[in-house]
Parts: C-alpha cells; sequence; structure tokens
C-alpha cells in the first residue's frame, strides 16, 4: 500500500518544523558539509551533545559547504520539548514492522524507526532532505554512533546504484578490495592491519558500493570497532577513544581519521571481495571462490541489517560480486602474514 | 491443499544462482539456501505454476519415483515456513519457456530436493521488538536488562 502523499509531505514539514525549534539560541546548530560517493552532502546538527555523538563518523569527508547540497540531514533530539517530533501517521501508510524496526518505504519516501538505537530516519527523496531523530543523544549505542544516518543513505543513493555494505575497505588509490563477512569473522582486525601497514582505509563496518560503471567502494565513515587487546591499537591513541562509559566491555569505538589521517581514502575502483575468517593456525591462507559462493555466505548479512531496502540490496550485491574477484582467506595467527596476503590479491599474484 | 502459490515481495526476497537460490524472510530474519531440484522448484512453484503442473513438468525432465511426493513435501514445508502463500491467480502462460529453460534437456536422474534453513542472525531484528507505545506516540524505548528504559 501507497501512502497517500500529501500525509507524508505534511509530516516532512512538521518535522522541519521541530528541527528548527529546537535550534533554540541556547542550543548550538552545527551545519557540516561533506563529499560523499560524489555527492555533497549537508548535515545540520542540532545540540551539541548530537553533534559530538554523530560528527565524528564523517570526519574524513569534510568538505567546503555547498550552495546547493544534493541532500540536507536535519539531525536533533527531543531533550528539550521543543526537539519532540510527532509520530509519523503509520496506521495510514501501509507500514511494516519486522522485529526492531518500523517503516515504510515508496518511490519518494522512507522512514524507518530502529527500536534498538531509538533512531527515526526519514528521507524525501524528491526534496532531498532527511531527518535524524531521536529522544535523547547522549543515549544512542555504539553501534549508531560508528554508523549514524545509514538508512538515510541507502534509501537516497539508491537510484544512483549505489547502496550500504557490510564490509570493510582497504586498498589503494588506483584498486581496492572489500572485507565481507559476520561479526568475528576478522575482518575489521584485517581492515585494521592492513591501514597500519600503509594502505588507504574506506571503512570497517559499513561503507558504500556500486557495481556499475564500475565496481567501486566509497568512504562512508571513518569509526572502527575492534577488540581492546588487538595489536591494532599499539600505533593509535588514547584520544581517539569516546567517552569510556559508552564502550562495552572488550570493545573500542576509534575513529581512524583521527590516528591516521593521511591515510583515509575517498573511495577506490573495487578489484575482489575477501571473505576472511579467522583459524588457530599459523600462517594465512586465501583461495579463489565462485561469486555466488560468496553471495550466499555474504548477502543475509548485508540483507538483514538494511531491512528496509533489502529487496535492491540483494540484486545490487549480486551484480557487484559478479564483476569483482572473490576469495576467501583464512586468518592465521601470525598477524603479519594477514596485510602481505592482502597486498598478494591487490597485486593479482 | 491450494495448487497455485505465491510470496510476499515485502517479506521474502530471493535470487536464483546458478545451482541453488538464496532465500531470506525479512519477517524473522531466517534465511535458505535451495539446492539442486529445491533451486528449481521454488522458481517453479512461486512462479504459481500449479503444483500438478510442476509435478508433471518434472517427471518429464527426470528418472526414479517420488517425484509428486517430493514436490508436495517441499510445498508443505515452504507454507509452513511462511515462504509461500496460496494464489488465486495461476501463472501466464508466458513464463513456461523461461522456466522450462531451468530444467535438464537430457533426461536425468531425480535426486531428492535439498534446502537448508539458518537462523543465526535472526537476533538481528529480533532483539528489541516493538510493543509499547508511549503518550507521544513512539515506541517506548528499550529496556536495559534492568527493566528500566
Amino acid at each position: 500500500m501507497t501512502a497517500p502523499q500529501h500525509l507524508l509531505q505534511a509530516f516532512f514539514a512538521k518535522a522541519t518544523a521541530s528541527f528548527h525549534k529546537a535550534c533554540a539560541p541556547d542550543v548550538p546548530c552545527q551545519d557540516l558539509s561533506f563529499a560523499l560517493a560524489g555527492q555533497r552532502i549537508r548535515l545540520r546538527i542540532a545540540g551539541a551533545e548530537m553533534a559530538a555523538q554523530i560528527a565524528p563518523a564523517f570526519e574524513q569527508l569534510a568538505a567546503q559547504e555547498a550552495l546547493s547540497p544534493a541532500l540536507t540531514v536535519y539531525a536533533w533530539d527531543a531533550r528539550r520539548s521543543d526537539g519532540l517530533l510527532p509520530p509519523p501517521p503509520w496506521e495510514r501508510t501501509g507500514y511494516f514492522e519486522r522485529g526492531n524496526l518500523r517503516g515504510y518505504s515508496d518511490e519518494r519516501f522512507s522512514l524507518v524507526y530502529d527500536h534498538s538505537s531509538d533512531v527515526f530516519s526519514a528521507v524525501d527523496c524528491l526534496e532531498n532532505v532527511g531527518h535524524y531523530w531521536t529522544r535523547d543523544a547522549s543515549r544512542l549505542p555504539q553501534h549508531e554512533l560508528s554508523a549514524p544516518l545509514r538508512h538515510i543513505f541507502q534509501r537516497w543513493f539508491q537510484p544512483q546504484g549505489i547502496f550500504v555494505v557490510h564490509a570493510a575497505a582497504v586498498g589503494r588509490p588506483e584498486g581496492g578490495l572489500l572485507l565481507a563477512g559476520r561479526g568475528g569473522s576478522g575482518k575489521s582486525t584485517t581492515a585494521l592491519l592492513c591501514l597500519q601497514a600503509g594502505l588507504r582505509f574506506a571503512g570497517d563496518d559499513f561503507v558504500l558500493a556500486s557495481a556499475t560503471p564500475r565496481p567501486y567502494a566509497f568512504s562512508l565513515y571513518n569509526s572502527a570497532k575492534a577488540n581492546g587487546a588487538t595489536v591494532i591499537w599499539e600505533g593509535g591513541s588514547q584520544a581517539t577513544l569516546p567517552d569510556p562509559p559508552r564502550v562495552p566491555a572488550g570493545k573500542v569505538l576509534a575513529y581512524m581519521n583521527r590516528v591516521y589521517p593521511d591515510r583515509m581514502a575517498e573511495g577506490f575502483p573495487l578489484r575482489a571481495v575477501v571473505l576472511p575468517r579467522r583459524t588457530p593456525q599459523t600462517d594465512t591462507q586465501f583461495e579463489r571462490i565462485a561469486s555466488d559462493v560468496a553471495y550466499r555466505t555474504i548477502v543475509p548479512d548485508t540483507v538483514l541489517r538494511t531491512l528496509a531496502e533489502a529487496p535492491f540490496v540483494f540484486r545490487a550485491f549480486r551484480e557487484l560480486l559478479a564483476r569483482v574477484d572473490c576469495y576467501q582467506m583464512a586468518l592465521g595467527t601470525d598477524l603479519a602474514q594477514i596485510p602481505r596476503a592482502i597486498l598478494r590479491i591487490l597485486d593479482n599474484r | 491443499m491450494s495448487d497455485c502459490y505465491t510470496f510476499d515481495e515485502k517479506k521474502i526476497v530471493y535470487e536464483a544462482l546458478s545451482h541453488e537460490v538464496v532465500l531470506v524472510n525479512l519477517d524473522n530474519g531466517h534465511y535458505y539456501i535451495l539446492e539442486g531440484t529445491a533451486a528449481l522448484l521454488w522458481q517453479w512453484i512461486s512462479a504459481s505454476v500449479a503444483v500438478p503442473e510442476v509435478v508433471r513438468a518434472f517427471q518429464t525432465a527426470y528418472t526414479g519415483e517420488g517425484i509428486e511426493r517430493a514436490v508436495t513435501d517441499l510445498v508443505a514445508e515452504w507454507l509452513a515456513e511462511e515462504l509461500l502463500a496460496a494464489s488465486e491467480v495461476s501463472a501466464e502462460p508466458a513464463t513456461r519457456p523461461e522456466l522450462m529453460r531451468l530444467l535438464p534437456t537430457t533426461k536425468s536422474p531425480f535426486t531428492a530436493p535439498a534446502m537448508f534453513k539458518y537462523t543465526d542472525m535472526a537476533n538481528l531484528i529480533q532483539m528489541d521488538p516493538i510493543r509499547e507505545f508511549d503518550e507521544t506516540g513512539w515506541p517506548k524505548r528499550r529496556r536495559k536488562p534492568d527493566g528500566k528504559e
């Protein structure tokens, strides 16, 4: 069922008005401009807490302010009553509800409420306006801090054939690869070892990707999550860690732009997709696999993290995998071998 | 049991690969790998071709016993998993040539359909289901283990 468009237009107008009300004289409003997948995005944030929470993940994409941004996203919270947002007219939209999510999507509008983070994201793809709202920005969970606004980007970039993929991306300006797999497979460890070894970093957990006109990965976030004991942090700085009380035991969230600012990549052409998995063996080994094998291994993970736009991602991912080389990589305990193996794949040796 | 079936495109996404079908139920996070004849049968059945016609087509393409039973059992399993629903509409004749091309051109031994179900990612979407709403109309915030919002 497609919702009456005037209802959603009216809701978006109310939401924008709510943002402007939240920008009271004593609530700083911060405008950020960044370049994402070749598009200029303007992020307007009300409140210092919200800015401190979500802006660091995009620092590597900072760009000069554009007179006409391709997309404007308003971000605010409701800790002051001025910031309250009326709920969307769900009952008249034919919404879907899937576990944590309640959402609605048509050719123009996409609205998603995520219960796990208490975040409401909405985008009007005709007016190129997005809304990102939560009741209390100070309570955003770590998984949201590391990858904010991804529902908005997933929908807004869709007409351009660009989609959010659950993967890390490392490489060189002339070519790189995606490291895909579920949590715990070793993709973060691999990505950060490669970063230490001198490769460019386009993302740790979610990146934008496209299959056409050529396979390409675009940096989306500079955040990285890894086990605190990971060797990666030898070169890092404690200053990169967020407020300690929000860091779950054993995990750290860091902004790699602050650790390796000269190794951030806006993106690169994709040459391969690598599926790492941890093993107890010493040596790291890799082998080429069919794209179908890679697809069935990683697509459920990405699709179930991007529920609102799942059918599009399901097909776009297949097209991407058909156009790159796919490998599985058994990660050994001799960590120095891991970036060398990645370099061999990039060099096609 | 109805003769024709379809699937809800808002709830079920699938992709047919060379020798298998990957299928995800977006409502509960379960996903499935259908191999061999199960992959072929999904493409026939989910296209709303009537079951008796599917059975006849497979009996023509394959040798061996038990094809009809295998098809009806698999359809029953898909219904139980809520992957399929009965359809009032049967497949257009124009779909047949494409479906026929999926079947072997020379008669081959029938192998039992194989379906593998995975539930290991269901917690991604089921960990904080929306159950209650507050006075503002928004879902109540998730509760922490101590019961606080």
